[in-house]
């Protein structure tokens, strides 16, 4: 059995290396910045509680999208939450105060607002898979995260992309 | 700009490495204090069941030993005792609410390997709720049929208006258990696809709203009865109403509107927005064709 610090030490790796993927979920499935920092910290309880289950028998970057994708799709929005018990809302910075400094920072940050309306207008499990596919994974690793078949995945990302398009037609892209 | 342009945005957007100490440890923190909070709040819950429980098996003891109706000097102790329990246990689960409402909803101590397997265990950890209530449900229908014999027995040697609330509460038990019988029954899972668990998790969550949302009319025969027992009986015994059988009398509506108003509040915002999710869910998948989910 890992001792307790052990898992702290590995739980603030994962956080370092991983955070990225937590804040785009966040961003993929609250509307308001309050939303995103809720489920963000909801997804950092699951993740914690997953630690000692994994065996490190796929990739971390695996299991972590796992974990938090599950956790995005089971979650709602806390509208009954008592007041002042939300996430602090600087957990999850500004969607683009993270960002390396780019040349054109603003057509960037207007392209990635887009993006987030795009795909937050996805059902959700299409939104899963759309973000899957934008992070670069293989229709077999987003199969091992949805449970769904690669044919599915295919099929299910094929009828998202041209939804995706049709909502950044204005922007130019050749989804 | 094309697909991997824009690939190449959304993977930039948070680079790997950046210095965040100090929110990592802020977070980290939090969920030490969730993980806390739970455990707590369990604890709570706990301890207020056992009381209760102590409660309960403490009154029908005495209840059936005592032959003949209490005299007043003997009652207050007793009265006194179990007021200070029932605070006791409003308060820890009271005190066992707030915490959870104050932390996340329990996610589990490990994360199942996809969506189906999650929806699983959701699943079982929602039913494990459930049946733990109707344990609770079980416990009290018992001890409120036990009471009713008892006071059955005393109220054909002492008042004929017992008999009332006796048959009320007979009403009351019978009409719940009719109305549990006229529900679809639970069934076990045995189909273990993503579509299968998603039909019986709808199933069964319409079931517990229907039963929450239609709480109040067994619930009314209940509060009457226990009113006619305790305040009503108490002042036809001592021949006048005092502050006691009023105040009584408020606290026993007062509780019966509680009740109420918390298993509708649990319909409306705790189950029903589960229904509705689980529906989307089912409509998106059969969609999507669900036959090409892969059971976990």
């Amino acid at each position: 059995m890992q001792s307790r610090s052990s898992l702290e030490i590995k739980y603030a790796d994962w956080l370092r290396e991983h955070r990225g993927i937590l804040l785009k979920i966040a961003a993929s499935f609250g509307r308001e910045r309050e939303e995103q920092a809720d489920l963000f910290q909801e997804m950092s309880i699951a993740l914690w509680r997953s630690l000692p289950a994994f065996k490190a028998q796929s990739k971390t970057s695996t299991w972590i999208y796992r974990v938090c994708l599950n956790t995005a799709l089971a979650w709602r929005r806390a509208e009954t939450k008592p007041r002042g018990h939300h996430a602090p809302l600087e957990l999850i910075p500004e969607l683009s105060s993270d960002a390396p400094p780019p040349g054109n920072a603003h057509e960037r940050d207007e392209i990635l607002q887009r993006l987030y309306a795009a795909v937050r207008a996805l059902p959700p499990s299409e939104r899963s898979l759309v973000i899957l596919l934008l992070d670069g994974l293989s229709y077999r690793e987003m199969g091992e995260i949805s449970g769904l078949t690669e044919n599915h995945v295919g099929v299910a990302l094929t009828r998202a992309r041209k939804k995706l398009a049709e909502a950044m037609k204005e922007v130019g892209n050749e989804l | 700009m094309n697909f991997e342009d824009l690939q190449k945005t959304w993977r930039d957007q948070f680079p790997v490495g950046g210095e965040h100490a100090a929110a990592n440890e802020k977070l980290f923190h939090r969920v030490r204090m969730t993980e806390r909070r739970f455990w707590a709040a369990v604890l709570l819950r706990g301890a207020a069941d056992a009381l209760g429980l102590a409660a309960l098996a403490w009154i029908a003891l005495v209840s059936a030993q005592h032959g003949q109706p209490f005299p007043q000097a003997e009652i207050r102790p007793h009265r006194e005792i179990l007021i200070l329990i029932s605070a006791l246990c409003i308060g820890l689960y009271g005190a066992a609410l707030k915490l959870n409402a104050l932390g996340s909803p329990p996610v589990g101590r490990d994360d199942p390997p996809t969506l189906a397997g999650r929806l699983c265990r959701d699943g079982s950890r929602f039913y494990a709720l459930i049946l733990w209530r109707d344990l609770r449900e079980t416990v009290g229908g018992v001890f409120v049929l036990f009471m009713a014999a008892v006071q059955a027995c005393h109220a054909i040697r002492y008042a004929a208006l017992d008999w009332l609330a006796v048959g009320l509460l007979a009403v009351a038990v019978t009409g719940f258990a009719g109305f549990r019988f006229t529900l679809p029954r639970y069934r076990p899972l045995v189909n273990d696809t993503l579509a299968g668990m998603l039909a019986w998790s709808i199933e069964h969550t319409r079931r517990q709203v229907t039963m929450l949302e239609n709480i109040l009319w067994y619930l009314i025969p209940v509060i009457v009865a226990v009113i006619l027992l305790v305040p009503i009986h108490g002042a036809i015994a001592r021949g006048a109403i005092h502050r006691v059988e009023i105040g009584a009398t408020l606290v026993f509506v007062g509780a019966g509107l509680g009740a109420w108003r918390l298993n509708r509040w649990t319909a409306r915002h705790r189950l029903r927005p589960r229904l509705e999710a689980l529906e989307r869910l089912q409509a998106e998948i059969s969609r999507s064709g669900a036959s090409n989910i892969q059971s976990t």
